[in-house]
Protein backbone atom coordinates (compact mmCIF):
# COMPACT_ATOMS: atom_id res chain seq x y z
CA UNK A 1 0.00 0.00 0.00
CA UNK A 2 2.73 2.58 0.73
CA UNK A 3 3.96 2.14 -2.87
CA UNK A 4 0.45 2.83 -4.15
CA UNK A 5 0.30 5.98 -2.02
CA UNK A 6 3.64 7.20 -3.40
CA UNK A 7 2.46 6.49 -6.93
CA UNK A 8 -0.80 8.35 -6.30
CA UNK A 9 1.07 11.29 -4.79
CA UNK A 10 3.51 11.44 -7.73
CA UNK A 11 0.56 11.27 -10.12
CA UNK A 12 -1.10 14.23 -8.41
CA UNK A 13 2.14 16.24 -8.62
CA UNK A 14 2.31 15.44 -12.34
CA UNK A 15 -1.33 16.43 -12.73
CA UNK A 16 -0.61 19.75 -10.99
CA UNK A 17 2.25 20.61 -13.37
CA UNK A 18 0.19 19.53 -16.37
CA UNK A 19 -2.80 21.59 -15.18
CA UNK A 20 -0.56 24.62 -14.65
CA UNK A 21 0.85 24.30 -18.18
CA UNK A 22 -2.56 23.83 -19.82
CA UNK A 23 -4.08 26.64 -17.74
CA UNK A 24 -1.27 29.04 -18.65
CA UNK A 25 -1.57 28.29 -22.36
CA UNK A 26 -5.37 28.44 -22.29
CA UNK A 27 -5.35 31.74 -20.38
CA UNK A 28 -2.81 33.28 -22.74
CA UNK A 29 -4.79 32.32 -25.85
CA UNK A 30 -8.12 33.30 -24.33
CA UNK A 31 -6.85 36.68 -23.11
CA UNK A 32 -5.32 37.29 -26.55
CA UNK A 33 -8.72 36.64 -28.16
CA UNK A 34 -10.58 38.83 -25.66
CA UNK A 35 -8.24 41.76 -26.20
CA UNK A 36 -7.85 41.33 -29.96
CA UNK A 37 -11.38 40.46 -31.07
CA UNK A 38 -13.44 41.79 -28.15
CA UNK A 39 -15.57 44.87 -28.59
CA UNK A 40 -14.59 46.71 -25.41
CA UNK A 41 -11.26 46.91 -23.62
CA UNK A 42 -13.03 47.52 -20.31
CA UNK A 43 -15.13 44.33 -20.65
CA UNK A 44 -12.08 42.29 -21.67
CA UNK A 45 -10.07 43.56 -18.69
CA UNK A 46 -12.96 42.87 -16.30
CA UNK A 47 -13.42 39.36 -17.75
CA UNK A 48 -9.74 38.56 -17.36
CA UNK A 49 -9.74 39.98 -13.81
CA UNK A 50 -12.70 37.83 -12.74
CA UNK A 51 -11.22 34.76 -14.45
CA UNK A 52 -7.87 35.15 -12.65
CA UNK A 53 -9.55 36.05 -9.36
CA UNK A 54 -11.61 32.84 -9.47
CA UNK A 55 -8.75 30.58 -10.63
CA UNK A 56 -6.14 31.81 -8.13
CA UNK A 57 -7.78 30.27 -5.00
CA UNK A 58 -8.10 26.96 -6.86
CA UNK A 59 -4.36 26.89 -7.58
CA UNK A 60 -3.66 27.82 -3.96
CA UNK A 61 -5.95 24.99 -2.80
CA UNK A 62 -4.22 22.52 -5.13
CA UNK A 63 -0.74 23.60 -4.00
CA UNK A 64 -1.77 23.49 -0.32
CA UNK A 65 -3.29 20.01 -0.76
CA UNK A 66 -0.09 18.79 -2.43
CA UNK A 67 1.99 20.03 0.51
CA UNK A 68 -0.06 17.81 2.84
CA UNK A 69 0.54 14.64 0.80
CA UNK B 1 -10.20 45.63 -30.67
CA UNK B 2 -12.68 44.23 -33.20
CA UNK B 3 -14.04 47.52 -34.56
CA UNK B 4 -10.54 48.56 -35.57
CA UNK B 5 -10.23 45.29 -37.51
CA UNK B 6 -13.55 45.64 -39.34
CA UNK B 7 -12.58 48.08 -42.01
CA UNK B 8 -15.60 50.24 -42.56
CA UNK B 9 -16.06 51.93 -45.89
CA UNK B 10 -16.31 55.69 -46.29
CA UNK B 11 -19.62 56.95 -44.80
CA UNK B 12 -20.38 53.51 -43.41
CA UNK B 13 -21.92 53.67 -39.93
CA UNK B 14 -22.50 50.94 -37.42
CA UNK B 15 -26.21 50.88 -36.59
CA UNK B 16 -26.09 48.15 -34.00
CA UNK B 17 -23.96 45.38 -32.58
CA UNK B 18 -25.91 42.31 -31.54
CA UNK B 19 -24.88 39.42 -29.32
CA UNK B 20 -26.82 36.32 -28.48
CA UNK B 21 -29.55 36.38 -25.84
CA UNK B 22 -28.43 35.97 -22.20
CA UNK B 23 -30.43 32.74 -21.97
CA UNK B 24 -27.91 31.06 -24.32
CA UNK B 25 -25.17 31.67 -21.72
CA UNK B 26 -27.44 30.90 -18.77
CA UNK B 27 -28.35 27.48 -20.21
CA UNK B 28 -24.70 26.48 -20.47
CA UNK B 29 -23.91 27.90 -17.01
CA UNK B 30 -26.61 25.70 -15.48
CA UNK B 31 -24.90 22.68 -17.04
CA UNK B 32 -21.55 23.80 -15.57
CA UNK B 33 -23.19 24.30 -12.16
CA UNK B 34 -24.40 20.69 -12.32
CA UNK B 35 -20.87 19.54 -13.18
CA UNK B 36 -19.50 21.48 -10.18
CA UNK B 37 -21.77 19.58 -7.78
CA UNK B 38 -21.28 16.17 -9.40
CA UNK B 39 -18.19 15.12 -7.35
CA UNK B 40 -19.87 16.31 -4.14
CA UNK B 41 -22.78 14.05 -5.00
CA UNK B 42 -20.29 11.20 -5.45
CA UNK B 43 -18.79 11.87 -2.01
CA UNK B 44 -22.23 12.07 -0.45
CA UNK B 45 -23.29 8.75 -1.97
CA UNK B 46 -20.00 7.23 -0.73
CA UNK B 47 -20.84 8.38 2.80
CA UNK B 48 -24.38 7.05 2.51
CA UNK B 49 -23.69 3.65 0.96
CA UNK B 50 -20.46 2.70 2.76
CA UNK B 51 -20.86 1.83 6.47
CA UNK B 52 -20.44 4.92 8.69
CA UNK B 53 -17.45 3.65 10.70
CA UNK B 54 -15.38 3.03 7.55
CA UNK B 55 -16.37 5.82 5.20
CA UNK B 56 -15.50 8.85 7.34
CA UNK B 57 -12.10 7.40 8.25
CA UNK B 58 -11.25 6.61 4.62
CA UNK B 59 -12.32 10.07 3.47
CA UNK B 60 -10.36 11.77 6.26
CA UNK B 61 -7.16 9.89 5.37
CA UNK B 62 -7.52 10.99 1.74
CA UNK B 63 -8.63 14.57 2.49
CA UNK B 64 -5.67 16.29 0.72
CA UNK B 65 -6.17 14.08 -2.34
CA UNK B 66 -9.88 14.88 -2.42
CA UNK B 67 -9.27 18.62 -2.00
CA UNK B 68 -6.67 18.55 -4.78
CA UNK B 69 -8.89 16.63 -7.20
CA UNK B 70 -11.94 18.79 -6.46
CA UNK B 71 -9.92 22.01 -6.96
CA UNK B 72 -8.62 20.53 -10.24
CA UNK B 73 -12.20 19.72 -11.27
CA UNK B 74 -13.31 23.26 -10.42
CA UNK B 75 -10.42 24.67 -12.46
CA UNK B 76 -11.59 22.69 -15.50
CA UNK B 77 -15.08 24.14 -14.97
CA UNK B 78 -13.70 27.68 -14.70
CA UNK B 79 -11.92 27.13 -18.03
CA UNK B 80 -15.18 25.83 -19.54
CA UNK B 81 -16.95 28.96 -18.29
CA UNK B 82 -14.23 31.09 -19.89
CA UNK B 83 -14.85 29.24 -23.18
CA UNK B 84 -18.59 29.89 -22.92
CA UNK B 85 -17.94 33.57 -22.25
CA UNK B 86 -15.48 33.74 -25.17
CA UNK B 87 -18.09 32.23 -27.48
CA UNK B 88 -20.73 34.73 -26.29
CA UNK B 89 -18.47 37.77 -26.20
CA UNK B 90 -16.79 37.28 -29.56
CA UNK B 91 -19.82 36.16 -31.62
CA UNK B 92 -21.39 39.30 -32.99
CA UNK B 93 -23.72 40.51 -35.67
CA UNK B 94 -22.90 44.00 -36.76
CA UNK B 95 -25.52 45.89 -38.76
CA UNK B 96 -24.21 48.88 -40.64
CA UNK B 97 -25.99 51.17 -43.09
CA UNK B 98 -24.37 49.21 -45.93
CA UNK B 99 -23.98 45.59 -44.88
CA UNK B 100 -24.37 42.98 -42.23
CA UNK B 101 -21.20 41.54 -40.74
CA UNK B 102 -21.32 38.23 -38.93
CA UNK B 103 -18.41 37.16 -36.74
CA UNK B 104 -18.57 33.65 -35.37
CA UNK B 105 -15.98 32.38 -32.91
CA UNK B 106 -16.48 28.65 -33.46
CA UNK B 107 -13.64 27.62 -31.16
CA UNK B 108 -10.44 29.21 -29.87
CA UNK B 109 -8.63 28.84 -33.19
CA UNK B 110 -11.59 28.69 -35.50
CA UNK B 111 -13.11 32.01 -36.42
CA UNK B 112 -15.52 32.69 -39.24
CA UNK B 113 -16.27 36.15 -40.55
CA UNK B 114 -18.76 36.91 -43.28
CA UNK B 115 -20.61 39.88 -44.60
CA UNK B 116 -23.10 40.73 -47.28
CA UNK B 117 -24.31 43.99 -48.69
CA UNK B 118 -27.84 45.09 -47.94
CA UNK B 119 -28.51 45.46 -51.68
CA UNK B 120 -27.96 41.72 -52.07
CA UNK B 121 -30.43 40.84 -49.35
CA UNK B 122 -33.52 39.08 -50.62
CA UNK B 123 -35.53 38.07 -47.59
CA UNK B 124 -35.42 38.16 -43.79
CA UNK B 125 -37.21 35.48 -41.76
CA UNK B 126 -37.64 35.26 -38.02
CA UNK B 127 -38.22 31.98 -36.24
CA UNK B 128 -39.34 31.98 -32.60
CA UNK B 129 -39.75 28.40 -31.52
CA UNK B 130 -40.95 27.30 -28.08
CA UNK B 131 -42.38 28.67 -24.86
CA UNK B 132 -39.09 30.03 -23.49
CA UNK B 133 -38.19 31.69 -26.78
CA UNK B 134 -41.61 33.35 -26.85
CA UNK B 135 -41.51 34.61 -23.26
CA UNK B 136 -37.85 35.60 -23.20
CA UNK B 137 -38.07 37.04 -26.72
CA UNK B 138 -35.24 35.36 -28.57
CA UNK B 139 -35.14 33.54 -31.86
CA UNK B 140 -33.39 32.67 -35.08
CA UNK B 141 -32.98 35.04 -37.98
CA UNK B 142 -32.48 33.74 -41.51
CA UNK B 143 -31.36 36.22 -44.12
CA UNK B 144 -31.51 35.09 -47.73
CA UNK B 145 -28.91 36.70 -49.93
CA UNK B 146 -28.23 36.78 -53.63
CA UNK B 147 -24.59 36.04 -52.98
CA UNK B 148 -23.18 33.13 -54.97
CA UNK B 149 -21.01 31.68 -52.23
CA UNK B 150 -23.28 32.33 -49.26
CA UNK B 151 -27.00 31.92 -49.85
CA UNK B 152 -28.25 32.17 -46.29
CA UNK B 153 -27.10 33.96 -43.17
CA UNK B 154 -28.41 32.37 -40.03
CA UNK B 155 -28.03 33.39 -36.40
CA UNK B 156 -29.61 31.64 -33.45
CA UNK B 157 -30.58 32.92 -29.98
CA UNK B 158 -30.77 36.54 -31.08
CA UNK B 159 -32.58 38.84 -28.63
CA UNK B 160 -35.63 40.78 -29.87
CA UNK B 161 -35.53 39.18 -33.35
CA UNK B 162 -38.52 41.18 -34.67
CA UNK B 163 -36.78 44.45 -33.81
CA UNK B 164 -33.60 43.26 -35.53
CA UNK B 165 -35.59 42.26 -38.59
CA UNK B 166 -37.21 45.72 -38.72
CA UNK B 167 -33.83 47.37 -38.34
CA UNK B 168 -32.33 45.30 -41.17
CA UNK B 169 -35.28 46.00 -43.45
CA UNK B 170 -35.17 49.73 -42.66
CA UNK B 171 -31.43 49.86 -43.32
CA UNK B 172 -31.96 48.00 -46.62
CA UNK B 173 -34.77 50.37 -47.62
CA UNK B 174 -32.64 53.41 -46.78
CA UNK B 175 -29.82 51.92 -48.83
CA UNK B 176 -32.05 51.32 -51.85
CA UNK B 177 -33.81 54.70 -51.72
CA UNK B 178 -31.14 56.90 -53.36
CA UNK B 179 -30.93 54.49 -56.32
CA UNK B 180 -34.62 54.69 -57.07
CA UNK B 181 -34.57 58.48 -57.16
Amino acid sequence: MPNADILFSTGLHGLFYMATLIYTLFTTFTAYHWFTYGSSKKTSTLSLGIYLFVSAPLFIAMAAALSFL
Amino acid sequence: MIFEKIQLEANEEILSVIRRHWFYVFKQCVFIALLVFLPLLGLLSFLVFVPQSNSVGVLASYAPHIVFLYAFWLLINVMLLASIWTDYYLDIWCITNRRIIKIDQVSLFNRETGSFRLERMQDVNVEINGILATFLDYGTIHVQTASADLEEFKATYLPRPQEIKSQILKAADDRMEPKSL
